[in-house]
Order: C-alpha cells, then sequence, then structure tokens
C-alpha cells in the first residue's frame, strides 16, 4: 500500500473537511433531522434528504454570508429537499403503504396517533413546514419566518391555520402563540 | 389541549419517525471530501476534485486488494432500486407488539414494525430473506447471488462484499460469509477478518456464537470437517468414527454439509452426499449426529428435501422425515434425540402427510401442516399440485406429538407457521398472503397480501419454495 505523498495530502484535506463540517454544520444536523422527519413524516426519506440538503449545503458554503447565522440558510436547504423529495416516486409509495395500513384495527392510542400523523399529512407543505419547526424544532416564529422566507405575520396566521386545521384530529386545542 | 400538550402530542407522533443524528452526523461527514465550491476558483476545484476522486480510488482499490480489509457496510451504497407503487395490502395494526416481520410481497421487500407500527416498502428486486440479526437491527437479503443488509428501519441497504452463503452468529451482529478465499466474518460494524483460507463448502454456528464447524472442499477427496473457535481463530478437524454407518464410503468423492450443533455444542449435525450428488440430494439426505468428543456418528432421520431443522433449548431436534422428492409420499414429523440418536415419529392418520414443523417459543408445543398423501393424490403437474395444495392444513400439538388437534380457523392451503413470542399466536401463509391467527378462538387476520407475486413456485413434486419469503424477528 503506498505511504505518504499525494494519499496524506487528501487525507489530511479530508480530516479538515470534517473538522470544518463538524464544527459548522453537526450542530445543525440534529435540527435538520426533526425538520425533515416532521415535514417527509418517514424516516428513512428524512435521512435520505438531510444527507442530500447537507451535501448541497457543503457544496454552496461560499454562498453563505460570512458572519451570518448558518441555521436558518441551512434549514431553508433542509425545506428545500423535502419539497423535491416529496414530489418523488419515493415519496407516492410511502404514502400509499401508510394509507393501505390505516384501515387496520388499532388500539386507541395508535389510532389518536394516526390521526394525527394524516392530520400533519394534510396541511399545506408550508404550513407542515411551520408547525414542524415551531412545535417539533422549538423555534421562535420570527426564524421560522426567515427560515421558510416568508414574512412574521404571515408566519402566525399560517401556524394559526394549521392549528385550526389540525383541531379535527385532536380532541381539543387551545394554543397561545 | 393546551400550547404545550400539542408540542408533546407533534414530539410523539413524529419523534418515532426522526432518524437518529449522530449516525447520520457521522456518516455526512464521511462523504464530505469535494472541496467547497468557490466561484472564482470553480475550474481549478473540478480539476482538483477530479484528480483527487481518482487518486483515492487508487488509492482504496489498492488497499483493497493487498490487505483484504473488507467492510460490512462500504461508504457507497450500491444501486438499490428504490420500490414503484404497488398493490400490496399491509395491516400494521393487527401486528401490533410482534415484533418485527420482513417480507416480499411483488418482489418488493416490505419491512413491518410492529412496535411502531410502521410499514415500509424498502426496495425492489428482492428474491429471498435471509435473517434478522440477533439484535434485530439487521436484515439479511438476497438479490440474485448478492447478499445484502438493511436497517430495521428500512435505511442503509447495501450489499455485501462478498457473493456467497451467509450467516448470522446466534450470539452477536456478526456474519460468517463463504468467499473464493475462505471463510470471513464480517460484523455489521468495525472491520472482517478471514477466519479461515480454505476452499469452504459449508458452515454452521454453535449457538453460543463462540465457535464454527466449516467443510473444506478437495477435488476428488472427501470433504472434511472443522471446528474453529471465533476469537483465537484455531480450527481442528473433527474425526468421522463412520462404525456401522459407512453407507457411502464406496465413493471417494463424499460432499459433506454441516447442518448445525448440538445445543451444548458437544457434537455437530451434518449429511453426506455421495459423489457430490445432485440427484441424491433431491430426494433428501440423512441427518447425522457427530459427537465432538469421540463415538460413532449416528444416522438420526432421512431429511425430506429443503425442510427445516430446528432445535430445542434442550437439544431436542425438529424435523420433516422421509426421503424422496415427492411430498405427499412418506412425509412425517419426528422429534429426535442427537446424543442417543433416536427419533420419535408423531402419530398421524394413514394416508396423510405432516410437514413444516414448528416449535413455539417455549418448547412445549409444535404447529406443523398436515396434507392428503399416499396414493390419493392425482398425479403430478401445476394442476394436481394446485388440487393438493388445498388439503394443507394447520395442526397444533403438545412437544411429543400427542394431543394434536386441527386449527380449523386456519383454513386450508396453509404454508409454513410459526409461533409469536407469547405462544398465543401463529403466522402462516394461505393464499399469497401472510395470516396472523389467535389461538385463543379469533378469525385469522390477513397481514400482508401478495407473496410469490401471485404465483407459488411449486415444483411437479408439491415442493414449494415459501421458505426466504419471509422471516420475522420476535
Amino acid at each position: 500500500m503506498p505511504q505518504g505523498g499525494a494519499s496524506d495530502v487528501i487525507a489530511k484535506a479530508g480530516d479538515e473537511d470534517r473538522h470544518a463540517f463538524d464544527t459548522l454544520l453537526g450542530p445543525l444536523i440534529e435540527p435538520a433531522c426533526r425538520l425533515a422527519a416532521g415535514i417527509l413524516l418517514d424516516r428513512a426519506a428524512a435521512e435520505d434528504a438531510v444527507q442530500e440538503a447537507s451535501l448541497r449545503a457543503w457544496r454552496k458554503l461560499g454562498n453563505l454570508r460570512q458572519g451570518s447565522d448558518p441555521k436558518p440558510w441551512f434549514l431553508a436547504i433542509v425545506a428545500n429537499q423535502c419539497r423535491t423529495a416529496m414530489r418523488g416516486s419515493w415519496w407516492s409509495v410511502i404514502k400509499g403503504a401508510e394509507r393501505l395500513s390505516t384501515g387496520a384495527p388499532a388500539e386507541d392510542q395508535l389510532v389518536e396517533d394516526i390521526d394525527l400523523i394524516r392530520g400533519i399529512k394534510r396541511l399545506r407543505r408550508l404550513d407542515r413546514a411551520i408547525l414542524v419547526l415551531y412545535y417539533y424544532c422549538d423555534l421562535p416564529l420570527q426564524q421560522t419566518a426567515a427560515i421558510l422566507n416568508i414574512s412574521h405575520p404571515a408566519a402566525k396566521s399560517r401556524l394559526y391555520r394549521a392549528i385550526h386545521q389540525l383541531r379535527r384530529y385532536l380532541k381539543t386545542v387551545e394554543v397561545r402563540i | 389541549m393546551d400550547d404545550d400538550t400539542l408540542r408533546r402530542r407533534v414530539r410523539e407522533v413524529i419523534g418515532p419517525l426522526t432518524p437518529s443524528s449522530s449516525n447520520l452526523r457521522a456518516r455526512i461527514a464521511a462523504s464530505i471530501s469535494q472541496p467547497r465550491a468557490n466561484p472564482k476558483m470553480r475550474l481549478w476545484s473540478w480539476a482538483i476534485a477530479l484528480t483527487a476522486l481518482s487518486l483515492l480510488v487508487a488509492i482504496v482499490g489498492t488497499a483493497v486488494n493487498q490487505s483484504r480489509l473488507l467492510r460490512a457496510r462500504p461508504a457507497e451504497e450500491s444501486a438499490f432500486p428504490s420500490p414503484t407503487p404497488g398493490e400490496t395490502q399491509v395491516n400494521v395494526g393487527a401486528f401490533k407488539g410482534q415484533g418485527s416481520l420482513a417480507f416480499i410481497s411483488n418482489a418488493r421487500l416490505y419491512m413491518l414494525d410492529g412496535q411502531a407500527g410502521v410499514v415500509r416498502a424498502v426496495g425492489d428486486a428482492v428474491e429471498t430473506l435471509g435473517a434478522w440479526s440477533p439484535s434485530g437491527h439487521w436484515l439479511l437479503f438476497r438479490r440474485g447471488q448478492q447478499p445484502w443488509l438493511v436497517a430495521a428501519d428500512g435505511s442503509a441497504a447495501h450489499p455485501l462484499p462478498i457473493r456467497g452463503a451467509a450467516g448470522w452468529s446466534p450470539a452477536s451482529d456478526v456474519l460468517a460469509l463463504i468467499g473464493t478465499d475462505g471463510l470471513w466474518l464480517i460484523p455489521t460494524s468495525g472491520s472482517s477478518r478471514r477466519l479461515v483460507s480454505a476452499t469452504v463448502g459449508s458452515f454452521a454456528w454453535s449457538l453460543d456464537g463462540k465457535m464454527l464447524a466449516y467443510t473444506v472442499s478437495r477435488p476428488g477427496a472427501i470433504d472434511s470437517v472443522f471446528t474453529v473457535e471465533i476469537e483465537s481463530g484455531l480450527a481442528q478437524e473433527v474425526r468421522l468414527d463412520l462404525g456401522r454407518t459407512r453407507i457411502y464410503n464406496n465413493s471417494t468423492n463424499n460432499g459433506i454439509t454441516t447442518i448445525g450443533w448440538w445445543a451444548d455444542g458437544q457434537g455437530l449435525l451434518i449429511q453426506r452426499d455421495p459423489d457430490h450428488s445432485a440427484s441424491l440430494a433431491a430426494d433428501g439426505l440423512p441427518l447425522e449426529s457427530v459427537p465432538l468428543q469421540g463415538g460413532m456418528v449416528q444416522t438420526l432421520a432421512g431429511l425430506a428435501p429443503g425442510s427445516r431443522v430446528t432445535q430445542s433449548r434442550d437439544g431436542r431436534l425438529l424435523v420433516t422425515q422421509g426421503l424422496g422428492r415427492v411430498v405427499w409420499e412418506n412425509k412425517k414429523v419426528a422429534v429426535c434425540d442427537v446424543r442417543t440418536g433416536e427419533c420419535h415419529d408423531f402419530q398421524q392418520p394413514t394416508g396423510k402427510v405432516s410437514l413444516e414443523p414448528a416449535w413455539s417459543t417455549d418448547n412445549s408445543r409444535v404447529a406443523f401442516v398436515r396434507a392428503d398423501g399416499g396414493s390419493s393424490i392425482p398425479g403430478f403437474g401445476p394442476e394436481a399440485v394446485t388440487t393438493w395444495n388445498r388439503t394443507r392444513s394447520l395442526w397444533v400439538s403438545d412437544a411429543d406429538g400427542s394431543h394434536a388437534r386441527e386449527i380449523r380457523a386456519a383454513g386450508t392451503g396453509v404454508f409454513g407457521p410459526m409461533w409469536s413470542r407469547d405462544n398465543r399466536h401463529i403466522l402462516f401463509m394461505r393464499d399469497y398472503s401472510i395470516w396472523l391467527l389467535d389461538l385463543d378462538g379469533a378469525k385469522p387476520v390477513r397481514i400482508a397480501d401478495g407473496l410469490f407475486g401471485g404465483k407459488l413456485p411449486t415444483s411437479s413434486y408439491g415442493q414449494a419454495n415459501w421458505l426466504g419469503q419471509l422471516t420475522w424477528f420476535r
């Protein structure tokens, strides 16, 4: 096995990249996983989306303004990637499999969970993203709006609308924003 | 419901669908090797990236060739066709709390997680399933000759680096895999190693996962049997004292297959095939018991072709005995003692055969299929087999075959019964579907349909290749 020379340089470059990744994007993978899971409602699809979005973000790192917060920028890429994934055939299959499965007998909790998932699934893409960013990724509404490139009032009204729509899948919903 | 409750409920339903960020983070970090784009340096970047990639490929190729270090999970996952929409119906709710079930429907691999209440269509062009790893985290399956692994959540499907027979250790998530240059141990994480450098024909894990038995083929000679310690790599040839069982000894080219170990690790189970004869093997071969501490090889039973051998915790073997390739002739369920070599046949009425026995998980009961047999069968061929398949019914008995009773609720045309962990349910196949039956008297519930693509692969002799269509982690 050849030692030294080019292979060392490549290994070093790889180490540096990995370090930079760990520092910059590493902490954002966890919220990205939550966002993707909330939008796609499928673990494997979410994993693929985050991986693809991470590689895309890494390649476009030059576009990030120096000193700006990478979190909204990165989560916006993840949200876009999820939108692309939802258009793909894989998403159609998962939807099909889940639709078929929900006709099964199940216990109360499972039925409620399925109903809530179904409710989330029926939200518009943007509304679902807002709901997930706010309630699952624990981001403030201001940052949620920035990620989705909409105004703060628009984000607020969309969140209200999402909660109103979910009301029929939950027994009672009273929320303060 | 207040704000916090909504937050909690959203977490509860989306949480189980969220990937593990630590695993994913490591995977993404490992795959980042390209230099970052810089508008001013784009062309240079591409050139450097391509050069680096070429060098990397060359270095990796050299490394693999020279060190023969195999990875269970290559960084690059080979093409695994994503499923296209199909017609399979899956009843997730009915499988709640029953573990994980993998099955092939219309050539598509499905993974049904009874705990999370989720079914996933994982990929297409899957031919046979192997087994779940002991932890239940991984599933072994085959596409053509290529063994693959996929994680229990349907992610990370990837081919294994060697095309050969593979089997999990009963004790840990480590695969033994036969390569052209020996027997390899491939863990699901960490480095692989070659345990044996020889032309290995078959292998079997000891039940504690500390030993392997394997056979070595030599051109023009009788196969040899060895045992090897996993930790030390110390191998030892097993001397076969054939005594009065020298039924095949005129041949100088006998094939030997290791079938398994005694439960206590004190002996092996083998089958010998004179002259590596495919014709004799198609009629089934005797199952033989080999004590490792000395003593004669004992013939236990004529094992029906394609049948499974399952062992209870205390070492009783459950087999379908009866040589001959015609399934409706001369087939009985029997329990054998590996030490004494004695087999006890289950009682069965004249004109019937018994097949496909399975222990309950506490080894106190047996489920099996009973069907018409003997001269009442109207000839061979697909139509006769289809007619005969309708006589297959589900039976349950005590461990010694006593108190056998038909489970009429299961209907007819039953294949491959398996017990649930709680021994209250039996999973079986019927009408190209998987069914779950509550033994307390409820009607069976259809879990999934579309098995075998609606066409059961059955030979003219009635042998149905249903093994490998589903595997259950309980």
